[in-house]
């Protein structure tokens, strides 16, 4: 009995030790789970939800709630880890080739910003009234619209080949005109008239037909530098009204593709009229006298992109 | 054996010298049979009788109660730790987090790090500079301070600070910025450092600051830890940890359109194509998931091609902040100057470094010297 009383006292204590630790790691546990839910269902983007609140609902509910919070938290822990891991998959090879990449490209955008500064100076050097003394040795060939540059006093009338109504057709009725003038820059703009009129029925008959007639023009003045213009739009009300012009945009990227082919060079003027859509003259198809003064000036550029290898098809 | 080990080491002695010895060796081991036995035998009485309120049962309570006495204590002190709002520097708030004291400037120092930056910047003219200190969480968040807190005023510190910075050396402000955001989950609670979210803020101050774009796009945000646990809460005494949950979620904002890097360890030369480790978020240390812990030198390439190498001299603040420049950045340098001799003025020699941050929580760059050894020139 002695011994025995002895030995109950240390049990005791070893109780008394266990259910403490027990306590606590219990307190713990339940401290742990209740932030470890909170946190998670705050991640799911629900509201924290405490016991009283949630007293009310559906044990099944609650649950199937906790399994998805855990659930989109191991996602997104998964996640983290798998962006890590694929950073630290990345090789040195791959990782230089890239860097040496991005040099290049960097080098060609800090060449072509210095070009488009170098542009912009030449663009400032046509202001006004030295816009059109810089043309030189140069014909227009074209319809009613390149009628304008005459009509409106810009280019003298002999320097500018063009009637209402021509269309590509018109190039070899300028031929002898052009071989006598013999120009250093020849600038075409037809398309109006040619799709208009509808002889050539489709946008692949027509940039097909526009290559022999530049390719007859070429050994007629082998030296002579030919640009062909984008076909300018007709207005929107106006396109309404005789919807073939409709196709306008087509014919002119069909015109584009074959100049590309072909290593002519092409003027895209597009960007005039979607700055200056109000230039258009009444009946919406032909320009005011203003538009010539963006016209010109894009020709000018044209000729100036190209000589310094930076014109686009 | 031991015995035959020790009859081994015995000298040669005459043989009845011997004999008296080995009857000595007889009588003692006789002698000690018997108290043997004596000690069985009072044993097997002790079962036998076993009498009740004997002598053994009387020596248990004593060592019972004071085992109790011990709980009892070790619960008061327990009580006592936990009702403490004050330890070591950092103050418990209420709502659970852990605010570090502003700590008082070192004015020699301040002065000093000044003059030699001016110093830099003569040398160097083209050379820009920034400071930008990471307020500590008390600073911004001084509403969750014990009532009975009573700290510096750091924001008027760090004004003292940025009204001593030279003209060639520009200040960049977190202490309005995070006053503005103070809403928003910028520190941890167990830790001095920013989380991802803080970061990201200064990370975004520091770019703009610096004059450099800020990648376009959204940030992509991912959970590395969802248990991480602060140097402060290290500080608790092991018994609060049953008490007391630690995880935080440890996160970090990744821009939609990062640049490729990859990065150099200066000192092992080892090469990676991340600035973190996956095995350390997991850790205990899991701030470590940064560089993989502090390093002296850390070199870092990118995809961002802008001629623009940026040297970070910085603590373990800067460590979550850094990653952030990647896209904004040709080369970035990080140097923690705890860990490595090296001066501010060889380094931008050797790595043509066009802008210097010093990156430091603010309370580490009051008192931290070491800023000095690396500006020395």
């Amino acid at each position: 009995m002695k011994k025995r009383k002895g030995k109950g006292g240390a049990i005791r204590l070893f109780i008394l030790i266990f259910l403490l630790a027990a306590a606590a790691a219990g307190a713990r546990m339940a401290a742990g789970t209740v932030e470890t839910m909170a946190a998670a269902t705050e991640d799911a983007g629900q509201s924290t939800s405490a016991p009283d609140a949630a007293g009310g609902q559906d044990a099944t509910a609650a649950a199937a709630e906790e399994d998805s919070a855990y659930d989109h938290l191991a996602t997104e822990l998964e996640k983290g880890r798998a962006y890590l891991l694929s950073l630290e998959e990345r090789t040195p090879v791959e990782m230089e080739y890239m860097i040496a990449e991005a040099r290049k490209e960097r080098e060609k955008e800090i060449a072509r910003e210095e070009y488009s500064r170098k542009r912009e100076a030449y663009r400032n050097t046509l202001k006004d009234d030295k816009l059109w003394d810089s043309f030189e040795d140069y014909v227009f060939l074209g319809d009613s619209r390149v009628v304008g540059y005459d009509v409106f006093g810009y280019l003298p009338s002999e320097r500018v080949l063009a009637e209402a109504g021509d269309t590509i057709n018109s190039i070899s009725d300028n031929m002898d005109t052009i071989r006598e003038l013999s120009p250093k820059y020849i600038f075409i703009s037809y398309g109006i008239n040619d799709i208009g009129i509808g002889y050539w029925p489709t946008k692949e008959e027509y940039a097909a037909a526009f290559a022999d007639k530049l390719h007859d023009l070429q050994k007629a003045v082998p030296d002579a530098q030919i640009y062909v213009n984008s076909i300018i739009p007709a207005r929107e009300d106006a396109a309404q009204t005789y919807t073939i012009w409709q196709g306008i945009p087509d014919y002119s990227e069909a015109v584009r593709q074959m100049c590309e082919e072909e290593g002519i060079p092409f003027i895209d003027n597009s960007s005039i009229l979607e700055e200056h859509p109000d230039l258009y003259a009444a009946d919406g198809v032909h320009m005011q006298s203003e538009f010539y003064q963006y016209w010109g000036e894009n020709q000018l550029l044209g000729v100036y992109d190209y000589e310094n290898g930076h014109l686009t098809f | 054996m031991a015995f035959e080990k020790h009859a081994a080491q015995e000298e040669p002695v005459s043989a009845g010298a011997w004999e008296k010895k080995q009857k000595r060796r007889t009588d003692m081991d006789k002698a000690d049979s018997v108290k043997r036995t004596s000690t069985y035998a009072e044993t097997d009485d002790a079962e036998k009788s076993k009498p009740a309120g004997g002598t053994r049962a009387g020596s248990g309570l004593p060592i019972f109660l004071l085992c109790i006495l011990m709980i009892a204590s070790g619960m008061g002190l327990m009580y006592k730790d936990i009702s403490r709002t004050f330890r070591h520097g950092i103050y418990r708030c209420e709502y659970g987090g852990m605010l570090e004291e502003p700590r008082e400037p070192d004015d020699e120092k301040i002065t000093m790090a000044a003059g030699s930056m001016e110093a830099l910047s003569q040398t160097y003219p083209n050379l820009q500079q920034y400071v930008m200190l990471v307020p500590t969480a008390a600073c911004i968040l001084p509403d969750y301070l014990p009532e009975s807190a009573e700290i510096r005023d750091q924001k008027a510190d760090l004004a003292n600070i940025q009204s001593r910075l030279p003209g060639s050396v520009q200040w960049i402000d977190l202490v309005q910025l995070f006053s503005d955001h103070s809403g928003e989950k910028l520190y941890y609670a167990s830790d001095r450092y920013l989380t991802g979210w803080g970061s990201r803020y200064a990370a975004r101050a520091g770019i703009e600051a610096m004059g450099e774009e800020i990648p376009e796009g959204k940030d992509q945000c991912y959970l590395l830890s969802n248990s991480f646990s602060g140097r402060f809460a290290m500080d608790r005494i092991p018994s609060l940890h049953y008490f007391e949950s630690s995880g935080e979620r440890l996160e970090i904002y990744v821009p939609e359109n990062e640049a490729c890097y990859y990065r150099v360890d200066g000192r092992s030369k080892k090469w990676s194509g991340s600035l973190y480790d996956a095995d350390a978020a997991q850790s205990t240390a899991a701030y470590n998931v940064f560089f993989g812990g502090e390093k002296a030198l850390t070199e870092i390439h990118t995809t961002r091609i802008n001629a623009e190498t940026l040297l970070v001299i910085g603590d373990r603040t800067a460590d979550s902040i850094v990653p952030l420049f990647v896209s904004s950045f040709e080369n970035i340098v990080f140097v923690h100057p705890s860990k490595t001799p090296v001066t501010v003025e060889k380094l931008v020699k050797k790595y043509n470094v066009t802008k210097v941050l010093y990156l430091y929580g603010a309370n580490e760059y009051m008192t931290d010297r070491t800023l000095l050894r690396t500006l020395q020139q």
